[in-house]
């Protein structure tokens, strides 16, 4: 063998060698890279996610469910509009100031996107249900009327109203209050909107807010 | 690196001047050594990595199946509500605030006989004050009808208003207008008494000042100030 080759031999070997890597274990190593590098971290953070995210909703459920919370929550805000109960709450104050209910009337707002436009889980937001009264009584029983509708479990916000003077049957005077008002309802996450929401999150899919009021 | 390094030069041929050279094992099999490791390396580094994400995937798995969705609806449907009450407590107004406000600022001169509040910007739309500047969607409009005896009285009842409206820390109304006054006939024989008034005011309030103030006191207020 001429000397040359030999002495070339070593540098080729090394030149081998290195396409050898380049080709074959380059392409492993960067697998494994990407897998401990991109994939590990990701999994870790979903595993650590989703543990912590089970434990809180373990502790607020618990919390939840160990006081009233829930059926307050339930009052302020229902999951249906409730109109005939909440009639019912303001013609149960009337009558306790002793003032005389004239007329009363709901409708429901078709926009779905809330008052303040707040949108809640799944897309779904808190709707509105609108109507007003009007009542017969003294300013001062208007006035107590009105401390006690800001009372109510329900949220009730008066959204406009009107003072006047009116006469009785009798022909006395008396004010006459035209009040009216905004309830709200919100229709209720179910347990398949949360799977659905939360199937839709691992697909790294926007899933409309919902997973902002996820635990 | 020096390639003659590894050549190790014969010097038994003392005829032929040729050199003869033999071949450098030591360092190719170095090199190939080297190969074969860092290809076992990456394979193992491959393999080890695989083994990990496995197991976290079966960890993802394992958790995934104990989830309770009924729980984490009860808890995600409490949150979104605890938002929207507190969106619309937000623009709750503190009427009786207003009310108390305005008769602490109504001079005994002065009776009002008529009160309307709306925001055009919530459904009615229009209003006295609407197209005026500075009579904003977010902002009441208020008309108070009233009456009084003489102009001096109205005049006095619009300085206590404005005193208010320069008062930036507690304001009851922004923007104030006559809208209208109606000076009514006096009898023979009461030529100099001043005359009985009918007016008309229009003002703004604006909302953010009575907002949040009523809500002390409700039972809704419990809810969210529960941790």
């Amino acid at each position: 063998m001429p000397a040359y080759l030999k002495i070339s031999l070593l540098p080729l070997t090394g030149v081998v060698c290195l396409i050898i890597i380049w080709l074959l274990v380059k392409p492993v190593y960067d697998s494994a890279k990407a897998l401990d590098g991109v994939t590990r971290p990701q999994l870790e953070s979903l595993v650590q996610r989703e543990n912590e995210m089970q434990q809180r909703a373990e502790k607020l459920s618990s919390e939840i469910n160990g006081g009233e919370q829930v059926n307050s929550i339930l009052y302020a805000i229902p999951e249906a509009e409730d109109a005939k109960d909440l009639l019912s709450q303001f013609e149960f104050i009337v009558n306790q100031e002793q003032m005389s209910l004239t007329s009363l009337s709901v409708e429901q707002k078709t926009n779905e996107l809330g008052a303040v436009g707040v949108v809640s889980p799944t897309g779904k937001s808190f709707r509105e249900l609108t109507g007003n009264f009007e009542v017969r009584g003294s300013y001062s029983q208007f006035k107590q009327l009105m401390a006690n509708l800001a009372k109510l479990n329900r949220v009730v916000n008066i959204k406009q109203l009107e003072v006047a003077n009116a006469t009785t049957e009798e022909g006395a005077t008396t004010g006459k209050f035209t009040l009216t008002f905004t309830a709200y309802w919100q229709p209720p996450i179910t347990t398949e909107d949360v799977r659905s929401g939360l199937e839709s999150l691992e697909l790294g899919q926007k899933t409309g807010g919902l997973t902002n009021n996820l635990p | 690196m020096d390639i003659r390094k590894g050549v190790v030069i014969s010097r038994t041929n003392l005829i032929d001047s040729k050199k003869e050279a033999t071949l450098p094992w030591k360092g190719m099999g170095l090199i190939v050594l080297i190969t074969l490791a860092l290809w076992g390396g990456a394979f193992l580094y491959r393999d080890y990595v695989q083994r990990k994400t496995e197991t976290l995937q079966q960890q993802l798995t394992s958790a995934k199946s104990g989830r309770d969705y009924a729980k984490i609806a009860l808890v995600a449907d409490s949150q979104s509500r605890l938002n929207s009450i507190n969106a619309a407590l937000a623009e709750r107004i503190d009427w009786n605030l207003f009310f108390k406000k305005l008769e602490e600022n109504t001079i005994p001169e002065v009776t009002f006989t008529n009160l309307e509040a709306r925001n055009p910007g919530d459904n009615n739309g229009g209003g006295a004050l609407a197209g005026t500047a500075g009579a904003k969607n977010a902002e009441y409009l208020v008309t108070l009808k009233g009456t009084t005896i003489g102009l001096n009285n109205l005049a006095k009842q619009i300085t206590v208003f404005e005193g208010m409206k320069n008062d930036k820390t507690d304001p009851l109304f922004q923007n104030i207008r006559i809208e209208k006054t109606d000076m009514k006939k006096t009898e023979a024989g009461q030529a100099g008494a001043a005359k009985a008034l009918d007016f008309i005011i229009d003002a703004t309030i604006n909302p953010s000042i009575y907002q949040n103030n009523s809500n002390n006191n409700s039972a809704t207020n419990s809810v969210l100030s529960n941790p």
